[in-house]
Parts: C-alpha cells; sequence; structure tokens
C-alpha cells in the first residue's frame, strides 16, 4: 500500500497523474491492485522514476518482498504480522474491486478516448529527439496526419501536430511513425539450453538465463526490421515454465539488468506433452489442480495471517491484563501463600495458561506463483494446438474467474472460436517452423491463416514469432494474416497494442502516446507493407538504427 | 424447350467455325500483371483451350463470353524443389546411385497437399525426391490444380550436399545404417567393394564413373541432354555442383542456399538456374543477400518451397526477405514466376500472362507483391480452381 502510494505520489509530482478515467490513473490503480507483483522495471531508460531514486529504490524493496511477510512470520516474531495481514486483507479486497474494474475496462478499452493532459519532463537526462511524420499512427486505427513526436528523458512527451521543435533537439522526418512493434512469443536472448528445458517450474524467472553474449544478429535483425522488444520465456518444454520477461533487442545492451525492461510478462504453460488422449486430458486436470493448489495456498496464507493478528490480539490483551492486574495478583498469591502456610498446605502456583500461536502454512515458492496466476495478477499463456485439449482447459479453468487465460499456437483454435469469444481469451498465433520435422497435428497447423479466421470469428488475436519462426519477420507474419482475411488495423494491433495489453505494459509501450516509452520506428512507408524500409529506429528514447546509406 | 431447341440449331449451325471457342472465354480485370511486361489497367486476356490465346486492353472475340472482374491477375506462383508432397514414395533407400527411378510412378495427383498449394496462389510445383541417394533419379513438376504433370520438367536429382550421406544404407547383415565406411550399391546396380561413397571425393568418383558410363541414362547429362538438378547446400557443395556442370556442360538447375550469389557470375556464364533456399541456413541473410546478387548478374532464380505443404505461404516469405535485403520489387516477382520458370526451364509454357503459355492465373485483391493482398481465385490450365468465398468482405481500408 505504502509503496503504490508513495509511486502515485511521484507521478502526481511530476504532474504524470490524471483524472481517473485516464491510463494513468489506472496504472496506478493496478499497482495499488497488484503491488507485489507490479512488473514495470524501467530498465536503462532514464525515467521520472529513475530521476526519483531516492524515493522509488525502498519502494522497489518493498515490492520485491512478496515473500517477506513469510519471512518474518518464519521467524515466529511476526511484529509486522498485524500490518501486514491488514494490508493483505485491504489487498483481497482490491483484487476483487480490480477485477469487476478490469472487465469494465476491458469492455470499453477500445472505445475510450483518453484526454491529453500535459506532460511536464522537462529536467530529464537523454537527448531529446523531435520526429515529423505525414502519418504518425497513434494506434491501430487511429493516425494523425502530419504530427510531430517530442521525444526527452527516453519518453515521448508530447504529441501532437502543432509542435515545435525545441532548441537543441535532433529532428527526424520521415513519411510514417509509429511504435515499435512487439514479439509477444520470442525465443530471443536467453541461453539455448535453459529454453530447451523440460523440467521448469512455476516460479521459474528467466533472468538468470539471459545470455546477451550471444551473437548478437538475430537481435540486430529483429531491431532492424522494428522489433525493438520482444517477450522469452525458457523451460519451454516444461508442464509450467515460469514467467517470461520483455527485453530490448539493442545488440549493445549486455547488461541483463538494462536489457529487460519488464521483469514479469505472464506465466507460461504447456500442454500436449503426453502422447496419448487419456495422458492429455491427465495434464489438463493437473495444470488446474496446481492452479486451485496456489490458489488455497495464498488463501492458508491469509488466513493464516488472521489468525496471527488475532492470536496477537489476544496475547496483548491478556499481558495488558496481566500487567494491570499485576499487584492485585501478587497480593492474592501472598494471600493465598500464607493462607496455605497457616493451614499447613502445599502452596500451589496458579498455572497460567497461554494461547497458541496458529500453524504457520508451509512456504512454497511455486504454489505462491501460480496463486498469483488464479487471482488474476498476471496472464497465464497455455501453449496447446488441439480442439479437445483447448476445449477441455477452457472448460476445466472455468472454476477460476479471474484467471487470464492466453492461447498460444492454437492451430485448431477455430473448433472452439465461440468458446474464446465467450470468455475473452486471446490467442497467440505463430508460423510454423518451415522447416520443422515431424507430423503436425493439423493440416492448419502453423499459417497465418489461423489468425485471419479467428479474428474473423471475433477472438482477440497476437502474433508471435514463436519456437519456428524468427522475431525479425514478425511484421511480415503480420502483413501474411492481414492476407489470409485479418483487419489490418487488429493485425498491427496484434504485434503492438494487443501484447503490451496481455502483457500489462499498455501504459508503458504499444502506442505513440505521451509518457509511453520511446520505443518508435520511422518507416517510409505503410507499416505492413513488404517495400517499406524501418529508416531510424528510437528504442529507450536513443535512435539505435539510423538509415543505411 | 423452344429456345433450348433454337440454340441447339444455332450451335450445330455454326458448328465448324466455332468449334475453336468451346471452353474459350475473356477475364476481364482491373490490373493485368503480365509479369515480364508491363502492367495493363484495365486488362483483357483470352483464353483458349485452358492456353492464353490473346492478351491486352482491346482484347475481343466473337462469341466469347467476358468475365469481367475487380482485382490484380498475375500469372500463377511456381515453387521449386518441394521435398514433401513425394514423401517416401520418392525416397529409395536401397541405391545409392538409381538413375532410372522416375518420381511420376510414385506421384499421387490426388493429394491434398497440392490443393493447399494451389490455394496459396501456387499453380506449379518442382517435386524433388527427398533423397539420400547420390542419383535419385527424375523428379517432376506438376499442376497444382489438376495434377498434371509437365513432360519437360523431369530433370535427374543428383546430390552435391552431404545430406546424401546421413541415411546411407549398409548392405551388410547385421550392419548399421546411416553411413559410414561400409560397402555400397554402385552404379547399375552393382556393389562397390569399398565404402568410399561416404566422402565428398568418393561422391565425385561414383559420379564421374556413371557419366561417362556410355549409353547410360547418366551419360545423357553431358551437353544437356536431359536436364539436372543439381542438389548442394554450403557453399563448397554449390562450387561443386557448379564445377561439375560446366566439366560435362551439364543444363538445369542447381539448388542452393547461403552464399551462392558469391558464384553468381560463374553460374550466369555456365546457363544453369538457382533453386534458391532461404531458411535453410541459420541466419538467412546471406541467402537474401544471395538473391540480389544472383539478379544483379541475369542468373534465372525461383525458391525452393522449404515449408511443407501446409505452410505455402513461405515461398512469398522468401520474396519478402529478399525485398528486405535490397532485391527489387520487380526482380522479387519475377522470381516467384517466370525465374522460377527459367530456372528449370519451362520458361516456354509458364511463368508470365503471354500467347501461348498455360493459362494459369492468381486474382489478388491488391497488389501482388504485398503479403497483405488476399488470393481470391485461382486458375489452373485456364480452369478455375479455387475461389475464396471470405475474401470479399475485406478487412482493408
Amino acid at each position: 500500500m505504502r509503496f503504490s502510494l508513495l509511486r502515485l505520489s511521484v507521478l502526481l509530482a511530476l504532474g504524470l497523474a490524471s483524472p481517473p478515467t485516464s491510463a494513468w490513473s489506472q496504472t496506478a490503480d493496478a499497482s495499488q491492485n497488484r503491488e507485489a507483483l507490479d512488473p514495470v522495471v524501467l530498465g536503462s531508460v532514464p525515467t521520472a522514476s529513475a530521476q526519483e531514486g531516492e524515493e522509488k529504490k525502498p519502494d522497489a524493496q518493498d515490492g520485491q518482498g512478496e515473500d517477506k511477510p513469510k519471512q518474518d512470520a518464519k521467524d515466529g516474531e511476526g511484529k509486522d504480522g498485524d500490518k501486514e495481514a491488514k494490508d493483505k486483507e485491504a489487498k483481497d479486497k482490491d483484487d476483487k474491486e480490480a477485477k469487476d474494474k478490469s472487465k469494465k475496462d476491458n469492455d470499453k478499452k477500445d472505445k475510450e478516448e483518453e484526454p491529453l493532459e500535459p506532460l511536464v519532463l522537462t529536467e530529464l537526462p537523454g537527448p531529446v529527439l523531435f520526429l515529423k511524420g505525414e502519418r504518425v499512427i497513434v494506434r491501430p486505427g487511429k493516425v494523425l496526419e502530419n504530427a510531430q513526436v517530442l521525444v526527452r528523458g527516453g519518453r515521448i512527451q508530447n504529441v501532437g501536430t502543432d509542435l515545435v521543435a525545441p532548441e537543441g533537439a535532433r529532428v527526424i522526418e520521415g513519411k510514417v511513425i509509429c511504435a515499435a512493434f512487439l514479439d509477444p512469443w520470442s525465443t530471443l536472448g536467453v541461453d539455448v539450453q535453459s529454453l530447451r528445458d523440460g523440467s521448469g517450474d512455476a516460479s521459474l524467472q528467466p533472468m538468470d538465463a539471459i545470455d546477451l553474449y550471444e551473437p548478437s544478429w538475430r537481435r540486430e535483425r529483429a531491431l532492424r526490421a522494428g522489433v525493438t522488444l520482444v517477450e522469452s520465456h525458457v523451460a519451454i518444454n516444461s508442464g509450467f515454465s515460469g514467467t517470461g520477461v520483455m527485453l530490448s533487442t539493442n545488440p549493445d545492451l549486455h547488461d541483463p539488468e538494462q536489457a529487460v525492461v519488464l521483469k514479469r510478462t505472464a506465466m507460461w504453460a504447456r500442454l500436449e506433452r503426453a502422447g496419448d488422449v487419456i495422458s492429455r486430458i491427465e495434464e489438463v486436470d493437473n495444470l488446474v489442480g496446481k492452479l486451485k493448489s496456489g490458489e488455497d495456498y495464498l488463501q492458508s496464507w491469509s488466513s493464516y495471517e488472521t489468525k496471527y493478528t488475532e492470536w496477537q490480539k489476544e496475547i496483548t490483551e491478556l499481558q495488558e491484563k496481566l500487567e494491570k492486574d499485576f499487584k492485585k495478583a501478587q497480593k492474592d498469591r501472598e494471600k493465598d501463600k500464607e493462607k496455605a502456610d497457616k493451614d499447613g498446605k502445599e502452596f500451589k502456583e496458579k498455572r497460567y495458561k497461554e494461547p497458541k500461536p496458529p500453524r504457520k502454512p508451509r512456504f512454497d515458492a511455486d504454489k505462491e506463483a501460480l496463486g498469483h496466476v488464479a487471482r488474476g495478477e498476471m496472464p497465464l499463456v497455455v501453449m496447446a494446438t488441439r480442439a479437445a485439449v483447448l476445449r477441455n482447459l477452457i472448460e476445466a479453468t472455468s472454476d477460476f474467474p479471474a484467471l487470464r487465460l492466453i492461447i498460444a499456437g492454437g492451430d485448431q483454435a477455430m473448433h472452439v472460436a465461440p468458446l474464446l469469444v465467450a470468455r475473452n481469451i486471446p490467442v497467440m498465433v505463430w508460423p510454423a517452423d518451415p522447416l520443422a520435422d515431424g507430423e503436425a497435428p493439423v493440416e492448419t497447423s502453423g499459417t497465418l491463416s489461423l489468425a485471419g479466421d479467428l479474428a474473423r470469428a471475433g477472438v482477440s488475436v497476437l502474433i508471435g514469432s514463436g519456437e519456428g519462426g524468427s522475431s525479425d519477420a514478425l511484421p511480415l507474419y503480420a502483413a501474411l494474416a492481414v492476407g489470409y482475411g485479418m483487419p489490418e488495423d487488429h493485425a498491427l494491433a496484434a504485434i503492438t497494442t494487443r501484447v503490451a495489453q496481455a502483457f500489462d505494459a499498455q501504459s508503458e509501450v504499444g502506442q505513440v502516446r505521451r509518457g509511453r516509452r520511446a520505443e518508435l520506428l520511422v518507416m517510409d512507408g505503410d507499416p505492413l507493407s513488404v517495400g517499406t524500409q524501418v529508416q531510424f529506429v528510437v528504442s529507450g528514447g536513443e535512435v539505435v538504427v539510423e538509415p543505411k546509406e | 424447350m423452344f429456345i433450348t431447341a433454337l440454340t441447339l440449331i444455332l450451335a450445330a449451325s455454326l458448328a465448324p467455325a466455332q468449334a475453336s471457342n468451346q471452353g474459350a472465354y475473356i477475364l476481364q480485370v482491373d490490373h493485368l500483371h503480365t509479369g515480364n511486361g508491363p502492367v495493363l489497367s484495365p486488362g483483357k486476356v483470352l483464353v483458349r483451350d485452358g492456353v492464353i490465346a490473346e492478351v491486352g486492353d482491346a482484347v475481343s472475340a466473337k462469341d466469347v463470353p467476358i468475365l469481367e472482374l475487380h482485382g490484380h491477375l498475375s500469372a500463377g506462383m511456381i515453387a521449386l524443389g518441394d521435398t514433401t508432397i513425394l514423401g517416401q514414395e520418392g525416397a529409395d533407400a536401397t541405391r545409392f546411385v538409381l538413375p532410372e527411378a522416375e518420381s511420376r510412378f510414385g506421384f499421387d495427383p490426388h493429394t491434398p497437399a497440392l490443393r493447399r498449394l494451389c490455394e496459396q496462389g501456387i499453380t506449379t510445383v518442382v517435386l524433388t525426391p527427398p533423397s539420400d541417394a547420390l542419383v535419385a533419379g527424375r523428379g517432376l513438376v506438376a499442376k497444382t490444380g489438376s495434377g498434371r504433370m509437365l513432360a519437360k520438367g523431369q530433370a535427374m536429382h543428383v546430390a552435391f550436399d552431404a545430406g546424401m550421406f546421413e541415411d546411407t544404407p549398409d548392405p551388410t547383415p547385421g550392419g548399421m545404417s546411416g553411413g559410414g565406411f561400409f560397402q555400397f550399391f554402385g552404379p547399375n546396380g552393382s556393389v562397390t567393394p569399398n565404402g568410399y561413397k561416404s566422402s565428398y571425393p568418393g561422391a565425385a568418383r561414383l559420379l564421374e564413373d556413371a557419366v561417362q558410363t556410355k549409353g547410360s541414362q547418366m551419360s545423357q547429362l553431358v551437353g544437356g541432354g536431359i536436364r539436372a538438378w543439381l542438389r548442394s547446400d554450403s557453399r563448397a557443395e554449390t562450387s561443386r555442383a557448379l564445377a561439375f556442370a560446366m566439366r560435362h556442360k551439364v543444363q538445369g538447375t542447381i539448388e542452393a542456399g547461403a552464399r551462392v550469389g558469391e558464384l553468381a557470375t560463374q553460374i550466369q556464364a555456365s546457363g544453369l538456374g538457382v533453386a534458391l533456399t532461404v531458411f535453410r541456413e541459420t541466419n538467412p541473410i546471406h541467402a537474401t543477400r544471395s538473391a540480389v546478387e544472383l539478379a544483379k548478374a541475369g542468373v534465372p532464380f525461383g525458391f525452393c518451397l522449404e515449408a511443407r505443404d501446409r505452410n505455402a505461404a513461405t515461398l512469398r516469405l522468401s520474396a519478402a526477405l529478399c525485398r528486405r535485403a535490397g532485391l527489387s520489387a520487380s526482380n522479387a516477382w519475377k522470381a516467384l514466376t517466370f525465374g522460377a520458370a527459367q530456372a528449370v526451364g519451362l520458361d516456354g509454357e509458364i511463368g508470365t500472362i503471354a500467347p501461348g503459355k498455360d493459362a494459369d492465373f492468381v486474382l489478388w485483391d491488391g497488389d501482388p507483391n504485398e503479403l497483405t493482398s488476399r488470393i481470391e481465385r485461382v486458375w489452373v490450365d485456364g480452369k478455375q480452381v479455387v475461389q475464396n468465398t471470405q475474401t470479399s468482405q475485406g478487412g482493408k481500408q
């Protein structure tokens, strides 16, 4: 709570916070509800929050300390228990509200027009860029003609049609300016051995697997193609692969702390590892069972904390009472003792009974992570292709109303399209490995025609390079999807705004809007046109790709 | 009834004059991409008996129905080097040199895989045996819409890549398969006593033997008696294949990836065509740059369909990646159509919209060069074989 309020106050101080309808305050709300999981780590960019480093630091520590209350409790002291439990209660309550709210937000997400209020970021370090475009694609479907974008301190400071270049700014002119592409499903930047691992679990985090010293040409090609950020995770052959990160493709970044801009994107899971039908049913049961155990685990902690508080209260009251009655009790004891002596009886001390502390649940990192997923605090991306498995999964997870399910792969997803629409489950479509061996489960496997079909059926589609494609071809995949009947705006959104939204980063990336990270492209044509050359790439507020001469 | 009778009478009386117009029609479209020539807007094409009779902006013929369509009409695309459609039918795991093999005997013209290629606008596909052999016999070229095989397309498949060593059979009882120094069957079914075929020089030696055996199938490769398909992968293999072709004046196609562009001028001099593999190399940048160099040197080339049939769109993806490397739009389109036809010696039959060529067309809702353009209809040999119903309601603005 303290964290989020402070965060909000930082935003307020910078003039970033705005009336409750805007995305910024929503972000603040979201972080309130999810303080422990607040995923946005503003990597290498000198940002507003970085500027407020002194204030931010203790917060960040709090944020990381998700298991801190447990540690305290473990020590048995539990002095903070009271406060923590209250926070937890409040959090639970907030969670519920958040769910309702996010549902509403989802409903109106496309229609809502956010007011543009002034943004003051004058004193921030980093280059000042002034981009002028004949067309600025603010987001798919919203285009400003002859508009300008001002970038300062790693952020988009302003977007408009009548902006004037500040003195000393680098002016870049181009035909089309749009937000850089985001690959929601990539294999870039992580150690190959860890990537293919099959022994992962829910609590796995890829930070230690990040390898930015691998041959840099893959990342560089992605960057040149306009894909500045990719989602990578490891242990892709495991039932649960743990959480993913979003990292920059800038090949000059070698420090994971700098390259990773979002430390938690989603939990990844994989079904259909088993070869036969019965085992595949069992896999879904296992997944659901694990979610349930995670939910119960968090429940057991919160009930433990409630009980612990009650116990502490009881103890304190008892202690107070004992202290208050001490003199009287002493007198009584002396009296009793005298009496016993007189009667020649043996003096018996009054037994003092203290209530026992409640039993502490055992710490389990996997269950904890799963619990957060079950509560919808981060999405769960499940890789599955068969219609029967998808149906089973969707039906079996209906007991978790807060769960934010995303299907990855989904070759036969068209058979369950109505279910996907009803439950608002997006599908991440990928091109199959052109050289892949082995039988594909279905004919349509791995073609982007799936993207077109799902989009027409009303399913929200994301496009990723997946395990077989490559990130640098991402805009080409989106273009192909249009060729298969996907609306052009949806296809562009499938590699920009919808990706940001899926990973709770919509307030950070995916659009050309003030306050967002400056991840921008300057191109000589339409973003999805084959002949278009990406001339300039701005990532983290710096020009990282210049036109080839 | 009366009208029918009248029509019959009319038809009977006009029969001699109209015979050639039976099954004839004119397609009129907003934009007609001839391929090797201009884009006609609008354009008309007269099709007679599955063959293009006339192309222009003012084509007309008596009593020939005109079909007016909106969109862009282009020639059908040509996929080179598909190894999956023939599948195991094209493989012979027992003989290392088998020039007598003919893939057409193992070809199923009704395989749904062809249909799927057709839906992607690929009207002609070159099928190569998925061979582990040094000489895998004759491949074939087929029309995707009908399964019709083109007689001229049966090239002799010769391997120069390491793939042929992978599953070479071991005929010794209880022996291991998978290469190694064992004995193999030699040319003409004879058993060669040692295992020198699992090395490049050994394979080359065997190949020279085969080519120089007078009167054999292989000897017809010399001087271009029959066309060859020379399969290579790495730069060194491509060099060997090229050297072989120049030594024996072989005509045909080199299947090559990665850095074939470095050999562009020599290949141009040899008169060979190139079937380019873009995705085989881990880093496709070499292959895409090669496309630019081949185009510059004037070498005819097309793209291999490296994907399985279900992923036919990778053909266009190959072209798109090459454009990023600097290949011009017209050269990229050429590689998908006319260049590919040239590379396999079928430029007289297919690849452009020109009189005398097969009536293989694709109707797009936009520029055929764009991946975002949708395929609405496909004709093969004058017959409409694909009509996508969903495409009319568009997502395009």
